[in-house]
């Protein structure tokens, strides 16, 4: 009796092959000259940038009054399929205490970089702690609810720590002038502001405590594809042109109730939370009258280029299709590459390629300046492929065309 | 103990105190007018979402509404014959307004003293907690009421071991008509009943909502709005719903009913004919929505 066995070849669909054989998938895609999401190697994706959502924004374009609504500044962006939401709101913090100077990250980078800063004759001016942030909590849609996903934590610190290293928020944007609510000769509340009344006494407007904004930025992702750090920047920096901080009063009705009550607290130096409260109820934000907020250089990107070599043990014979017009029209890249250099693919998207591709360069090039080979960052993930000289040199001129352009967009 | 999970910020931050906006002003901008009969125009778009199995934004005014279903997927370990269906809803972090639905709202039957107290709080509008957690009041009856309208229309039983899960994002909300969060469960009930239909779970009948308002003397407005008609009815027998429907068994799957003096049964058959007057309208405004999309 002899049985026979025989081994049939299991078959997947691409998707499926995608998921459970992620480099296999790539691999075969990219011999041929093509990438699962049909893109060309070198082609990024569609950003539409749509105009920011007056109805939520307190302080509109057009001085429209929501008049509920806490949001200082928003953007909407699509992205291939990928629709990205970005609310910005803000909070206040006493500047002049000692304890709340600056915030511990700030501090933490000082101490980080104060040795490299001294050897550079320290300027002041380019101290971080003469720059801020925004707090940045993003959310991505998959379906799942309970703490952030790691993702979620990377790209939200890598959004705060970047945006305070490319200096773009200047402290004094965020500072806060105060202005006095009081009444007139005739009783009639009124509310005036240092910067528009010049006539009066500027020593109505010696406040004993300073006061600035913090920023938090909310952000909301549908339909993630691949690798959103690109989508959220580009979500958050618009967000942030279109922010307009309040005009803020001080409230002159209590003052003296407070100083009452702050007095004998710093005597028995306690910090209540009873004065913290009274105070802050004290700093109110004008329902109406608001001003731009200010950014140093508010046109820089972040482009993301993954890097793979082409492994010849996966090509796939390619007679079949080499004479077929149809492809041809779609494998662009096949000839123009080198050997030996990886190719660098735009805008990751996709399983396989998101789990095949380990080596990644980020770029965020400055585009305002003269000077052409002025970068803000770098960053250069070595994940499995040889990064070459020349392909970080093609990254960096891939990132500068990109920022260009999405320069034109917004 | 702080959130190490999310960048929150500085701890002694206080949150911006806005103070409330003159009268004036307010109401000079409004969006479109609405008579009183007849539904506020709205936007469908299915299918906007890509890495979920079925979803819809919805537009309505100056509310957007993105509801996304996953599902049927298997639950690890579990041996049940029925899928489990459940609702999770979330308002944007920067909708505060919408916490002030239930005292706002009553305030209308408290004495006038009460009301000018309330009303004096909700005027300063501050903003929201970063990062939280926990559902909030609003969020809660909204994924109750949707959940329990729509548990008879799935065919649950077709998918056992398996769980159906709704997310519902209210992505913007309508500060400027302050709509109250009865017109809020309407357009999410709808929504979520398109993103069901995309989604290809298997159902029994679309369900349809639809929400009306049965004023002072006795008439029947539906999908009222408050820009037209102030907030001012102080002490009347307003008396609100919504309702939803499976239209081809003719059943109310879902009933809410609001009102400040009590309500007796001809009223509720009023106003509960209202909603069925709406759902019937919508229902079929989907069913075009449906066939024009095939």
């Amino acid at each position: 009796m002899s049985e026979e066995f025989q081994l049939k070849p299991v078959s997947f669909s691409p998707e499926v092959l995608a998921r459970i054989a992620p480099e296999l998938s790539l691999q075969r895609h990219l011999s041929v000259g093509v990438r699962p999401c049909l893109r060309s190697f070198q082609e990024f994706k569609s950003v539409q940038i749509n105009p920011q959502l007056d109805s939520i924004n307190r302080y509109t374009s057009n001085q429209g009054i929501s008049s509920k609504s806490t949001v200082l500044g928003s953007s909407n962006i699509k992205c291939g399929n990928t629709i990205i939401f970005c609310t910005i709101t803000g909070g206040f913090i006493e500047t002049l205490l000692p304890n709340d100077e600056a915030d511990e990250n700030v501090k933490e980078y000082e101490k980080i970089y104060e040795n490299s800063e001294k050897q550079e004759n320290n300027q002041q001016d380019d101290s971080l702690s003469n720059f801020r942030t925004v707090y940045p909590i993003i959310e991505i849609e998959r379906g799942r609810t309970g703490a952030p996903t790691d993702e979620e934590m990377i790209i939200s610190q890598t959004l705060h720590d970047t945006l305070l290293n490319s200096k773009i928020l200047p402290k004094e944007s965020l500072e806060i002038d105060l202005g006095l609510k009081t009444v007139d000769k005739d009783n009639n509340e009124i509310i005036i502001y240092p910067n528009e009344s010049k006539d009066i006494d500027s020593s109505l407007f010696q406040f004993p405590r300073k006061y600035s904004f913090v920023l938090y930025a909310s952000i909301q992702v549908f339909s993630r594809s691949g690798p959103i750090l690109d989508a959220a920047w580009l979500a958050l920096m618009i967000a942030l042109k279109s922010t307009k901080l309040p005009c803020v009063y001080f409230d002159e009705k209590n003052s003296n109730l407070l100083n009452d009550i702050s007095s004998l607290s710093s005597k028995k130096s306690v910090k209540t939370g009873v004065v913290n409260a009274k105070s802050g109820s004290q700093i109110i934000c004008d329902p109406t009258k608001s001003h731009d907020l200010k950014l140093n250089n508010s046109d820089l990107y972040t482009t993301t280029i993954g890097l793979i070599e082409l492994d010849k043990d996966f090509s796939v014979e390619i007679e079949d299709v080499e004479n077929n017009e149809d492809f041809k029209a779609l494998s662009v890249d096949k000839h123009t590459r080198n050997e030996g250099e990886p190719i660098l693919l735009c805008d990751i998207e996709g399983d396989a390629e998101e789990n095949a591709i380990g080596s990644r360069v980020v770029v965020i090039p400055d585009i305002n300046t003269e000077d052409d080979d002025n970068l803000v960052s770098v960053t250069i993930i070595g994940g499995g492929s040889k990064v070459t000289k020349q392909s970080i040199q093609n990254s960096i001129g891939l990132a500068k065309l990109r920022s260009k352009n999405l320069q034109q967009q917004s | 103990m702080s959130d190490r999970r999310r960048i929150t910020g500085p701890e002694s931050a206080l949150p911006l105190v806005f103070a409330p906006t003159p009268n004036n002003q307010s109401t000079t901008k409004s969006p479109q007018e609405k008579t009183n009969s007849g539904i506020r125009n709205f936007f469908i778009k299915t299918g906007i979402v890509s890495n979920c199995n079925g979803s819809c934004f919805l537009e309505v005014d100056n509310t957007t509404i993105i509801v996304s279903v996953y599902g049927a997927k298997p639950i690890r370990g579990s041996s049940v014959t029925s899928a489990s269906f459940s609702v999770m809803t979330k308002v944007s972090n920067n909708l505060e307004e919408l916490s002030n639905f239930t005292s706002s709202d009553l305030s209308h039957s408290k004495e006038e003293k009460e009301e000018q107290k309330l009303a004096k709080e909700d005027e300063y509008v501050t903003t929201n907690q970063i990062g939280k957690t926990q559902l909030s009041l609003v969020e809660q009856k909204l994924s109750t009421y949707i959940q329990t309208a729509f548990l008879p229309s799935i065919l649950l039983e077709k998918y056992p071991k398996s769980s159906i899960e709704v997310f519902i994002n209210i992505l913007t909300n309508d500060s400027h008509t302050n709509s109250s969060l009865l017109s809020l469960i309407t357009w999410c009930a709808n929504c979520t009943s398109l993103a069901l239909v995309d989604s290809g779970i298997e159902l029994k009948d679309m369900v349809s909502t639809g929400i009306a308002k049965l004023t002072d003397d006795q008439t029947v407005v539906i999908d009222p709005s408050y820009s037209n008609e102030g907030r001012k009815t102080v002490g009347g027998q307003e008396v609100r719903a919504v309702a939803s429907y499976m239209s081809v068994t003719d059943t109310v799957v879902g009933l809410m009913i609001e009102s400040e003096e009590g309500v007796n049964g001809e009223m509720i058959e009023k106003v509960i004919d209202g909603c069925n007057t709406m759902a019937r309208e919508i229902r079929s405004n989907m069913n075009g929505f449906l066939v024009s999309t095939m």
